[in-house]
């Protein structure tokens, strides 16, 4: 495997490292490392962190393979979703320590396509800042 | 005939108000499988030439996947051309060569044409035909990129999952202009493809004047004795432009070995060779049953959800026979379900009425994909006639979003923003100071114009097009743009494949900025830059796209452009083309006049309307 003979491509270093590093979230939409779960048993979360932002609003959403745009609820049901940022659910999630943890989901994904793309989001400062990871299987 | 009595058979359940199946179906046994593989093992054993072989079925589901020994476990990119930029010189798993090619056999084919990759070949160059200096590009120019591991509408294998087996499946390199995979027919019906790579160079012909003695697609041919394509729908029975399309450079005559003498499977497997498992397609070393292409187990189906099986509509489904893609409301504000509804539908229409470019026998209809898009990319709604070719259903959205994407006023920053700059600084060397922000309409075949490695197409003293690489560093490996946006996907994707990353790409293509509505860029998967697509405006707004993909591309053209148009009357609800003073046909950059859509003359079965779209 000689890949790396693919001359004139830019970023080919990307490939490695990913999820190495702190993940943050920012108002134009940071790749997030993606997770890797068991799919009969899943159980998805995603800790980012804040650098001083102070949340007023936590939100997570996902993209289906179907076509269907969904977001959670605070109680952790998933209801369709407009696709626009006013009419987003806030989930209530809380900072600790300069840290947030989203709670995404939690149930048997044989039914479903996979990947899923997740978008896990806050308000702070007046911004929406977002991030975007694929549920994979093991 | 055939085609015509299976038409009548296909419409008469629609006339009388049934909900019959539509469309013959057919599939592939694990026996059946295990015979192709050894037919072709049998003539690469004859020839001295140890391959890697791969059968598929129409939807892509990896059937098998079988390594002789001594088998070269990589190919090398080289399209001959001496270029060293994009994937030119990479060196790929023969596995991934082999489905690439499996699927393309597959994927280009139906019941009405059969295409194989040297085809694809013949549609993918800078000259149509190639090395026919100071002819256009060619028809499906810029095809070979898709089908992307990385597209969020082609599916991915997963394993004990209700999907495992729903289509339609990616390609780890796009489709393939490399001669060597064919589609497999059972009584007529297209039931998948075959790929052979025996001589460790994933490539092209450049030379079609000649008949080549092309092991790879010898295999090939061997191996679909018993499941060839019917002679009368083959390529080389099919012309565009007037120029006859190739199928393959030898037919069964060539063969060394005799197919029906071939020995059974289980007397190769693990002595001539060994079934493979190769990560994200198939499910450990084994060989499956292939799904039968237009029931629900194979993602396909006909509508029954009332909106579109009036008109013979098939719609995409999961494993739960769920659908996919079922009209909805855009994220910006602008199409309702019902506008898309609207669209979705007066295309199916002219596609009903059309007639086709691509399939036998004449004055068959048309068979296409039709997606329709917002100006995030969001995908709107998704339909399609029975038996368009499934390499429709991916780039019928491509060049939606493209069209969508490049019309929008946004689409200098994006680009910028992804690290193009310079592709925005030479168009904007070409168009003026605000191009790509500043809302001209295009369609795809203008971006088509753009892509292209001589600007106007066809001469080769002229410059590239803003959007292509110069020609000394252009290939169908190195395209300009369009590849660029993808490189990484597809490169972090194979080293998944090899196992040399733990990660594969992200679901979403491009490195283009994330959007909110959808968590994925706007051309999610991937650009395309041959015709077929025009952006849809609401009140004279921008509100997104149709792409339609699967026949010629006036077909397509037309199908896009007509069906906007009528949509826009039965609608009346601000839905239409583009204004006139908007659309990119306006431009003419050095005097060249770029071109906006182009529909067939005389274009319908039972109608003799001479220029359908002129004056619209």
């Amino acid at each position: 495997m000689n890949l790396a003979r693919t001359t004139g491509l830019a970023g080919l270093g990307l490939l490695v490292a990913l999820g190495a590093q702190a993940e943050t979230l920012n108002s134009k939409g940071a790749r997030l490392a993606p997770v890797k779960v068991p799919i009969a048993a899943a159980n998805v979360g995603k800790t980012v962190e804040l650098g001083g932002d102070v949340p007023t609003a936590s939100h997570v959403m996902a993209s289906m393979p179907d076509g269907r745009s969904l977001q959670r609820t605070n109680q952790g049901y998933w209801l369709p979703w407009d696709g626009t940022p006013a009419s987003l659910i806030d989930n209530g999630f809380q900072p600790t320590g300069g840290l947030l943890t989203f709670k995404v989901l939690k149930e048997d994904l044989t039914q479903r396509f996979l990947p899923v793309t997740v978008t896990v989001a806050y308000r702070a400062g007046g911004q929406l800042k977002f991030g975007v990871f694929d549920v994979v299987p093991e | 005939m055939i085609g015509r009595l299976w038409r009548c058979a296909l419409l008469l359940p629609v006339l009388l108000g049934l909900s019959a199946p539509t469309l013959a179906q057919q599939s592939l046994s694990i026996a059946e499988v295990q015979r192709i593989i050894a037919r072709a093992v049998n003539e690469a054993q004859a020839r001295g030439r140890p391959a890697t072989i791969a059968v598929v079925d129409r939807v892509g589901n990896v059937l098998g996947v079988f390594a002789m020994n001594g088998a070269a476990a990589t190919a090398a990119v080289t399209s001959g051309r001496s270029v060293t930029t994009g994937l030119e010189g990479a060196n790929v798993p023969a596995s991934a060569a082999a489905i690439a090619k499996a699927v393309t056999g597959a994927y280009l084919s139906s019941n009405g044409n059969a295409f194989t990759s040297r085809t694809a070949n013949q549609i993918v160059q800078e000259f149509f035909n190639p090395l026919e200096t100071n002819q256009p590009g060619g028809p499906l120019f810029g095809v070979q990129f898709s089908q992307l591991p990385c597209s969020d509408l082609n599916v991915r294998f997963v394993a004990a999952s209700v999907n495992q087996n729903i289509g339609p499946k990616r390609s780890p390199l796009g489709l393939s202009a490399d001669p060597g995979g064919m589609p497999l027919y059972k009584a007529n019906i297209l039931v998948g493809g075959i790929g052979v790579i025996a001589d460790a160079i994933y490539g092209l012909d450049r030379n079609i004047t000649d008949f080549d003695t092309d092991s790879d697609e010898l295999i090939a041919i061997a191996g679909s004795v018993g499941f060839a394509a019917p002679v009368g729908i083959r390529a080389n029975r099919i012309a565009v432009d007037g120029k006859t399309l190739r199928f393959a450079d030898r037919d069964i005559e060539s063969l060394v070995s005799a197919p029906a003498a071939a020995p059974a499977f289980a007397a190769i497997n693990g002595v001539l060779g060994t079934v493979q498992a190769v990560t994200g397609y198939t499910n450990g070393a084994v060989i499956v049953d292939g799904q039968a292409f237009g029931t629900a187990a194979s993602g396909y189906r006909l509508d029954n959800s009332g909106l579109f099986a009036d008109l013979n509509g098939f719609v995409l489904v999961d494993g739960t026979n769920t659908q996919r893609f079922a009209p909805r409301d855009a994220t910006d504000g602008g199409l309702t379900r019902a506008e898309v509804t609207g669209i979705l539908r007066a295309g199916l229409q002219v596609a009903n009425a059309g007639r086709a470019q691509i399939r036998r026998p004449l004055n068959d209809q048309i068979h296409v994909t039709l997606s329709v898009v917002d100006t995030a990319g969001t995908v709107l709604g998704v339909v399609r006639t029975p038996d368009g070719p499934v390499f429709g259903t991916d780039v019928s959205l491509q060049k939606a979003r493209s069209a969508a994407f490049f019309s929008n006023v946004a689409a200098a920053a994006d680009l910028t923003a992804g690290g193009f700059a310079s592709y925005v600084a030479s168009t904007r060397a070409l168009l003026g100071p605000n191009a790509l922000a500043d809302g001209f309409a295009y369609a795809a075949r203008s971006i088509g114009n753009l892509a292209r490695p001589f600007f106007p197409d066809g001469n080769s003293n002229n410059q590239p097009g803003p959007l292509s690489r110069p020609f000394p560093s252009w290939s169908p490996f190195s395209t300009g743009l369009q590849l660029d946006l993808i490189a990484n996907n597809v490169v972090q994707h194979l080293n998944f494949v090899t196992g040399a990353s733990g990660v594969d790409t992200a679901v979403g293509c491009t490195g283009l900025p994330l959007q909110v509505a959808t968590g994925m860029p706007r051309l999610a998967n991937g650009l395309q830059i041959f015709a077929g697509g025009v952006p849809v405006y609401k009140n004279g707004v921008l509100a997104g796209a149709i792409g339609i993909s699967g026949d010629g591309i006036d077909q397509d053209d037309m199908i896009a452009f007509l069906g906007t148009h009528n949509a826009g009357l039965q609608l009346a609800s601000g839905v239409a083309n583009a204004p006139m003073a908007l659309r990119a046909d306006n431009l003419a950059p050095q005097g060249i006049r770029l071109r906006y859509v182009s529909c067939p003359f005389r274009p319908f079965v039972n109608d003799d309307t001479q220029t359908p779209c002129s004056g619209k």
